[in-house]
């Protein structure tokens, strides 16, 4: 399958032995691979890429044909015949019990992750430049912001992508997403991997200049 | 009088079917399984059990075949009329078999003697006038005892009818009566347009003679003409009762017709009968001690239905009238001492919306049960149920003319689940499948039924060859009877139907259940009606896009503003996928003969397509409205923003424009366009909102923006947070200084004002309050409507001293709020009323009657109000929207007329309107009682409402007078 070309797989066991495969994938296809992607994807996914601008468009094709042979590969069938859902949320869902699925864009890099029972969530997030302006946007909890102002300012735009991926990666898990407030959703600022709001959160490895996180609860921990 | 049996008849045929099958059925599910897997050894107990008189063989059930091909006891014979008319052991030949109400002549009654023998002597006549078996009749008339009489008649004598209603039109009487090629025409000329005669003789060749049913003078036809009431049977006693094939032919029923002409379906005998008696004992548990109504019309299968009711011994209640308001039905229940009442959704609902509580009016003591069907019953339609008429099943009941019978419907033994049909139909296999005939459970899916069943029609007429009955319904899946409703079932064995998967859309690839949208509208209280049909989209050649047809409740006004309400409310309800492209405001959704909705009529019109069959449609003159609607400039109102006079919409949104284009990158946005699909993240998101509460000064909460996250959304977002936590408090008209608040009509709008509001000259900012008289379904009373208003009016001028206009209903909410900031000891500046009529409670009793007397002049004047209410007296089955209206306003009327106003201390300026009729001025003196500081001015004009169409004191012509009025005061 020429997608899988494009995506390197990180088999991933989590501290809570639970069991994740989080792949990264290159949003950056020519026409023609976009339009081979295109061809695994349901009428409404389609629909769903199209509503977007062009390279909105590109980048959703392909996350979502990615998210479509990864789990093909899991449940060895074709991609077209995964059984994806998306929810009224925006969540995608895979009608098989005990796999679950998450997936984010972030410029030209995305995440699709598969887990196998537990629930999951990612989110990949380019580093911008530190700016103040960051603590009047209403997402970090009093708490992050002090933590966050007290690290050295070299490490602040890399900490608060990681925090905003941490919280974003936890928040899409739960499957609220943004309709929760992230205040409400504390990280550990500068620490690549610890327990927020009783999930499992760590580092994604992706390439400079990207952060990512992964979220994870076994079925039977998860408590909400 | 027979006692209602304690123990249902299912239970006695459930003890049947387990010494049958030789194990135990215990639950409905284990009944239905067994009867639908072992349908041999289910439908001949059930022919045996049942007592029907038949001859010949039971030894065949089925032939070899699936649900196309198979046939039912081949070797069975019967006769329908002789199965519904025999003496019944244990039931008094006495007994009313049927009793006729009418609107214009005396109820007549027969008892099951009197019916049999008049059968028996009309079927003497039919057979003196040459009709003869296999022979086919037209029989057009009301639903009434001599249409049963005719009917069974020609059953008797092995001829097929098909019945139709006489004020149908002689184009969709002959679409339909064309294709059966009947050897004799019945009519009963009421209601019937003089020159439908002559064009049914003259479309109709086949016919041999023309038998009328009513008294008027016989038409001069060019072929024999009699009337029933002058023939005398053939002596002696003829062969009426003889036994005939399972399958002779014994109705033709009609599709709609909507998607070509309509198809004419023939249903045999045996299956008719049998399907009938399992539906009527097993699942209704009809018997003799039952009087059964339901409301339906020659022209629908619901009326053969109801007839064989007579097999079970049941008394049938046939009414031929209008249908005048909530009551006429509920009335006719209480009279006739009816035990199941069957109605539709529709008819609920016009109850529900006149705040009509059928308990409290008529005597429902003999009521046990009340079957609906024809549209999706919901959810509420069973709370409303539950409380306005007691504690019996609703049963929500669901099949087609199709198969004459229902899928889904009552089961004696369980309890009804709100919103859902209680159980499948004993014997038929139906199931809910997808695209790929998979069976689904707990999801929508395409209603089939995978198994043979007796009422399939035997076939279509004009079909030779059955080409046209198998692309019908055999062709989605092959060897399954697909019957193009979207149903789904839950593990339990219930159902919801969820409307006709030919009106499911399919835009873009996505398919949306019109269904959802429909739901959702449900909260949007300016729409009386609404219809989401797919268009090919003219500016992406082979990309389709959805188009929503609304139709307005009389006062409501079609802009900008309630077509993005109308959207917000689709993209919160129901999803991103159901928010139409194009809204575009309708007077009137077609409408077939039955009252049924056709989505395909209107999707040709809005593709400006011919539509295929105009004269299967009641209303047909609609289609030319819509087609213009569609094709209006302004049409789509899904580009232009917000921008309605007074508002800061417009500025806002140049305002935002900037902070959009930064964060993203310098993109350009339409107004409509998503942030999402322009590119925008997550959380470049909590960047936007920063920045608009930097610099609008205006906080929007995070899901407020997710809801709606386009420009133009989050100008609306914007403007509702400066309303600060009040949207129900809407700035209309920006100033300085304390606010002046115009109090919204009975459904909250504000539209009314929208002249006065730019005219009004003063400095000070105007607010609209909007706090319509129904509540989460529920009709307040002024006080409760009073206190909410002050509530909100609370969150933007948290003291006083208060400034309160209002006009009409909105004055009576007003004085409310004047009343209960008094109590409060909250000073009201200024409580200004445009001609309110004190409430009915406030009158005098001569002040009282001289209204009512002045009420029925205004209504006999307006003629466009009257012209609605006889419009809608003609449709019985369905409410128009202008009877809905009625509903409404009669509604508000009551809420307002039982309020009582509290004595008002303060001043009250009153301005009246010049056009009122004198013998309303002393109803002056009863606000001068409550409130004795009454200043009135006279302002030009007239009161204007929805029975008044000239121009009000608030119309464009009038509303300068007033305004300078309001403004002098506001200095």
């Amino acid at each position: 399958m020429p997608l899988a070309s494009t995506a390197a797989t990180c088999a991933d066991t989590t501290a809570a032995g639970a069991d994740v495969a989080v792949r990264l994938v290159d949003l950056t296809a020519h026409d023609e691979a976009t339009a081979r992607a295109a061809s695994v994807l349901t009428p409404a996914e389609l629909a769903r890429a199209r509503r977007g601008t062009p390279a909105v468009h590109r980048r959703r094709v392909l996350l979502r044909a990615a998210l479509r042979v990864a789990l093909a590969a899991e449940l060895g069938v074709s991609p077209g015949a995964v059984p994806l859902r998306t929810a009224p949320s925006g969540r995608p869902g895979v009608e098989v019990p005990g796999l679950d699925v998450s997936c984010s864009a972030g410029g030209d890099l995305g995440l699709v992750a598969v887990g196998r029972d537990c629930r999951v969530g990612v989110d990949i997030e380019q580093v911008t430049p530190w700016t103040t302006d960051v603590l009047g946007e209403r997402w970090l909890s009093p708490v992050e912001q002090c933590a966050l102002t007290r690290l050295p300012a070299t490490a602040r735009a890399v900490a608060t992508a990681r925090a905003w991926t941490q919280k974003e990666a936890v928040l899409k898990a739960r499957g609220t997403g943004l309709l929760e407030d992230p205040r409400t959703t504390v990280t550990p600022i500068g620490q690549q991997a610890g327990t927020v709001a009783g999930w499992s959160v760590r580092d994604v490895p992706v390439p400079e200049g990207w952060v990512a996180s992964l979220a994870v609860a076994r079925n039977e921990e998860r408590t909400r | 009088m027979t006692l209602a049996p304690t123990v249902p008849q299912l239970a006695g045929f459930r003890a049947r079917c387990e010494e049958v099958a030789g194990a135990e059925l215990p639950t409905p599910g284990a009944l239905h399984a067994f009867s639908v897997e072992q349908p041999d050894r289910f439908w001949r107990t059930l022919l045996e059990w049942s007592e029907l008189p038949w001859c010949g063989s039971a030894d065949v059930v089925l032939t070899e075949g699936d649900v196309e091909t198979a046939r039912f006891f081949p070797d069975v014979r019967l006769n329908y009329a002789e199965a519904l008319l025999r003496p019944l052991p244990g039931v008094d030949d006495d007994r009313p078999a049927v009793t006729s109400v009418h609107a214009d002549r005396p109820v007549e009654r027969l008892s099951r003697g009197q019916l049999r023998a008049e059968v028996q002597r009309t079927a003497g006549v039919l057979a003196g006038l040459g009709l003869r078996a296999g022979d086919r009749v037209v029989l057009v008339a009301p639903n009434t005892a001599r249409t049963v009489v005719v009917t069974l008649a020609a059953a008797a004598l092995g001829a097929a009818v098909a019945t139709a209603v006489p004020d149908m039109g002689a184009a969709a009487l002959l679409g339909r009566f064309e294709q059966v090629e009947p050897a004799l025409l019945v009519l009963d000329r009421a209601g019937m347009a003089d020159d439908t005669v002559s064009a049914l003789v003259a479309g109709l060749p086949t016919v041999r003679r023309l038998l009328v049913l009513d008294d008027r003078a016989l038409p001069a036809a060019g072929l024999p003409v009699d009337r029933l009431a002058d023939l005398d049977g053939l002596p002696g006693p003829g062969p009426v009762w003889e036994r005939r094939p399972f399958d002779t032919p014994l109705f033709v029923m009609f599709s709609s017709g909507t998607t070509g002409p309509p198809k004419a379906m023939v249903h045999g005998a045996g299956g008719t009968l049998l399907e009938h008696v399992k539906e009527h004992r097993l699942h209704g548990d009809l018997s003799p001690a039952d009087t059964l109504y339901f409301h339906t019309t020659t022209a629908w299968m619901m009326w053969n239905w109801q007839v064989s009711a007579l097999a079970v011994g049941a008394h049938v209640v046939l009414y031929d009238g209008p249908v005048s308001g909530p009551e006429t039905l509920w009335q006719l229940v209480a009279d006739h001492g009816v035990t199941v009442f069957g109605t539709s959704p529709a008819y609920l609902q016009l109850c529900q919306d006149g705040a009509y509580r059928p308990a409290d009016a008529v005597d429902l003591s003999r009521l046990r049960a009340v079957l609906s069907t024809g549209a999706v019953l919901h959810d509420w339609q069973f709370d409303w149920v539950a409380e306005a008429i007691g504690p019996l099943p609703l049963q929500s009941v669901s099949g087609g003319t199709d198969i004459i019978g229902c899928f889904v419907l009552g089961s004696p033994e369980l309890p009804v689940r709100r919103g859902r049909c209680q159980v499948r139909s004993l014997g038929l296999d139906v199931a809910a499948v997808d695209e790929d005939g998979r069976e689904v459970v707990g999801a929508v899916g395409e209603l089939v039924c995978r198994r043979p069943f007796p009422s399939r029609p035997v076939g279509f007429l004009r079909d030779p060859d059955g080409a046209r009955f198998h692309a019908a319904y055999f062709a989605a899946h092959p060897g399954t009877w697909t019957h193009g409703d979207l149903v789904d079932f839950d593990p339990d064995g219930s159902a919801r139907l969820h409307g006709r998967s030919d009106g499911v859309l399919n835009v873009d690839g996505l398919r949306i259940g019109p269904s959802e949208v429909y739901t959702a509208l449900r909260g949007v209280p300016e729409l009386a009606d609404a219809m989401a049909v797919e268009q090919r989209d003219p500016d992406r050649p082979g990309s389709s896009r959805m188009v929503l047809l609304v139709v307005l409740r009389p006062g409501a006004r079609f802009d900008d503003d309630l077509a993005r309400g109308i959207r917000r409310t689709l993209r919160q309800e129901a999803s991103a996928a159901h928010v139409p492209s194009v809204v575009v405001d309708v007077p009137e959704l077609p409408l077939t003969h039955n009252g049924k909705r056709s989505e395909r009529a209107a999707r040709d019109a809005v593709n400006g397509d011919p539509v295929v069959n105009a004269a299967a449609l009641r209303n047909p003159e609609c289609l030319e409205a819509i087609r213009t609607a569609v094709r209006a400039p302004d049409a789509d109102v899904a580009a232009p923003v917000h921008t309605g006079p007074g508002t800061p919409d417009t500025d806002v949104l140049e305002d935002l424009r900037p902070l959009w284009r930064d964060v993203l990158g310098g993109s350009r946005t339409g107004p409509e366009d998503d942030f999402f699909d322009s590119g925008g993240t997550s959380r470049q998101v909590m960047s936007l909102l920063r920045r608009v509460r930097l610099e609008l000064g205006v906080d929007v909460p995070l899901p407020e923006f997710l809801a709606e996250p386009t420009l133009a959304g989050l100008t609306g977002a914007v403007g509702r947070a400066r309303s600060a936590a009040a949207p129900e408090v809407p700035l209309l008209r920006a100033g300085h200084g304390r606010p002046v608040f115009v109090l919204g009509d009975a459904w909250g709008q504000l539209n009314s004002y929208a002249a006065l509001v730019q005219q009004v000259d003063t400095e000070r900012p105007i607010h609209g309050i909007r706090v319509p008289l129904t509540h989460e379904g529920r009709r307040r009373s002024v006080v409760e409507v009073a206190e909410d208003a002050v509530a909100r009016l609370r969150l933007v001028q948290p003291s006083g001293p208060y400034s309160l206009l209002g006009y009409s209903f909105g004055g009576l909410v007003a004085y409310a709020m004047a009343t209960a900031l008094q109590a409060a000891g909250e000073p009201v500046g200024y409580l200004g009323l445009i001609d309110v009529l004190p409430p009915l409670a406030a009158l005098t009793p001569a002040e009282a009657r001289a209204r009512r007397w002045v009420g029925r002049v205004e209504t006999v004047l307006s003629g466009e109000g009257r012209a609605a209410l006889t419009r809608r007296l003609r449709l019985p089955a369905r409410h128009d929207s202008a009877a809905t209206e009625d509903e409404f306003f009669q509604g508000s009327y009551e809420a307002a007329n039982c309020w009582r106003p509290a004595p008002y201390a303060g001043p009250v300026t009153y301005y009246l309107a010049e056009g009122r009729p004198p013998l309303v001025g002393n109803s002056l003196a009863a606000w001068r009682r409550v409130a004795p500081h009454l200043l009135v001015t006279e302002v030009p004009g007239h009161h204007g409402d929805h029975n008044d169409s000239r121009p009000s004191v608030l119309s464009a012509r009038f509303v300068g007078s007033l305004a300078a009025r309001v403004s002098a005061t506001l200095r």
